[in-house]
């Protein structure tokens, strides 16, 4: 055992104190690079002057042993150049070189440098724009929603080319001549009036369908979200889901904002759930921040005549087989 | 001095430097003059590319150097081999051996 031991230990320092011997020399030629360089010089030179005295005591004078020697050394530079290349930490000393003199020369064309960087930092802000552009409408359309890139928009055209919405019947219709697709959520933006009188503040929110939520696929930060059977009878279930930026700016976040009253378009309605933080509703880069039942419009939106969903309704196609639907 | 230009090999400089350091540590240019002498001349190890010799194999611990004074009172750096030169040295040395007789006998077959 013992032997071994010492074996192992005696190969360890030897390949530490090889790796110590690098760094050290690394040290010397970087940080020490004047002292380094004077004794190079020195080396050199004494070089020259033992070459002189060698060709003088063969019985050259002085001039000629100096011309001589000289050519015999092939310069002092290139020798001094060719040892320097030897040393470690070459290629970082090129290196900083190479930086040096690249600042000079920005430093003595300040517009040209000042106009490349420009339009450098402008092609490349233009393009960060257009991939997180991309980035959102393309793959990731609705965020905190997975595979949002597969819900597809369902919504009635008028021949006139604009999209007029569809009726709450029409909805309830709908999945009769949809049977390739799996749910049909339905949705409504709604301008609400939140708070007490005198100190309302117009917010958007959401009329959803029943299934909104368990379509889309998301759990709910705090709380639950709306059951289909709340989103069923007209004037039924006075609950509400706030969003995450909400919950977090208007409660701080408190799970005591769960069971509180909201006074919406001045009805009382109960606090049931959070979004996920990333969730901001259903279309393209509009933020919301309420949800209700879109049963409850003929009680939000008392006064107007003939209720209608009047919303857009989306849907996801049916992955693998599908039930069958009763004929 | 004549010097019959015989270009060297790879790693025969490093050889021949270890080789002449072995008895007496040396400067530079006796270093040079000494691998000359003991190959009769073929090789003339010019400054170019004894100096970065020198210094790598310093870097790679087989070499030490100190400044002292030369047979005419002037400061020259003196080298010597370290333990891990002469270590270094055996190696070589019996690559060569090995290589040399193995081009003796390649060269020799018919």
């Amino acid at each position: 055992m013992e032997p071994h031991l010492r074996r192992y230990g005696a190969g360890a320092r030897r390949k530490l104190g090889f790796d110590m011997r690098r760094l050290l020399n690394l040290w010397r030629n970087l940080i020490r690079k004047d002292r380094v360089e004077e004794q190079l010089d020195a080396e050199v030179r004494s070089y020259l002057h033992l070459l002189e005295e060698e060709k003088i005591s063969r019985g050259l004078d002085p001039q000629t042993a100096h011309r001589e020697a000289l050519m015999e050394l092939g310069g002092i530079e290139q020798v001094k150049e060719s040892t320097r290349d030897a040393r470690a930490g070459r290629l970082l000393d090129s290196l900083s070189s190479d930086v040096r003199h690249a600042w000079r020369m920005i430093l003595k064309m300040p517009l040209t440098a000042a106009v490349v960087v420009v339009s450098l930092g402008a092609g490349i802000g233009v393009n960060a724009t257009v991939f997180s552009w991309i980035q959102a409408v393309v793959f990731e359309p609705l965020p905190g929603v997975s595979g949002s890139g597969s819900l597809q928009l369902v919504e009635p055209r008028v021949e006139g080319g604009s999209y007029p919405g569809m009726s709450w019947l029409e909805y309830r219709d709908l999945p009769e001549s949809l049977s390739s697709f799996r749910e049909l959520l339905a949705f409504r933006t709604v301008p609400f009036y939140v708070g007490e009188a005198g100190r309302t503040e117009r917010i958007y929110g959401m009329l959803v369908s029943g299934n909104y939520f368990s379509t889309l696929g998301l759990t709910p930060a705090l709380g639950r979200f709306i059951q289909p059977e709340e989103a069923a009878r007209p004037g039924g279930e006075p609950v509400i889901v706030i969003s995450h930026e909400y919950w977090r700016t208007r409660f701080g976040a408190s799970p005591n904002a769960l069971g509180q009253s909201l006074r919406v378009n001045d009805r009382p309605l109960t606090i049931i759930g959070v979004t996920p933080p990333r969730f901001q509703g259903t279309i393209l880069a509009v933020n919301f921040s309420f949800w209700t039942p879109a049963t409850l419009a003929p009680v939000l939106l008392a006064g107007r005549p003939n209720w209608r969903i009047e919303g857009s309704a989306a849907t996801r196609r049916w992955e693998g087989s599908r039930p069958k639907r009763p004929a | 001095m004549p010097s019959p230009s015989v270009s060297l090999l790879q790693g025969t400089l490093d050889l021949l430097i270890l080789k002449v350091l072995a008895l007496e540590s040396r400067h530079g240019l006796g270093i040079s003059r000494r691998i000359g002498q003991i190959t009769a001349g073929t090789f003339e190890v010019k400054p170019g590319s004894l100096f970065p010799a020198l210094h790598r194999m310093e870097e790679a611990g087989w070499l030490a150097s100190s400044w002292g004074e030369s047979e005419n009172n002037r400061r020259a750096k003196y080298y010597q081999l370290t333990k891990a030169g002469r270590r270094q040295l055996d190696v070589e040395a019996a690559q060569w051996s090995r290589i040399s007789v193995a081009m003796a006998r390649a060269l020799d077959a018919s």
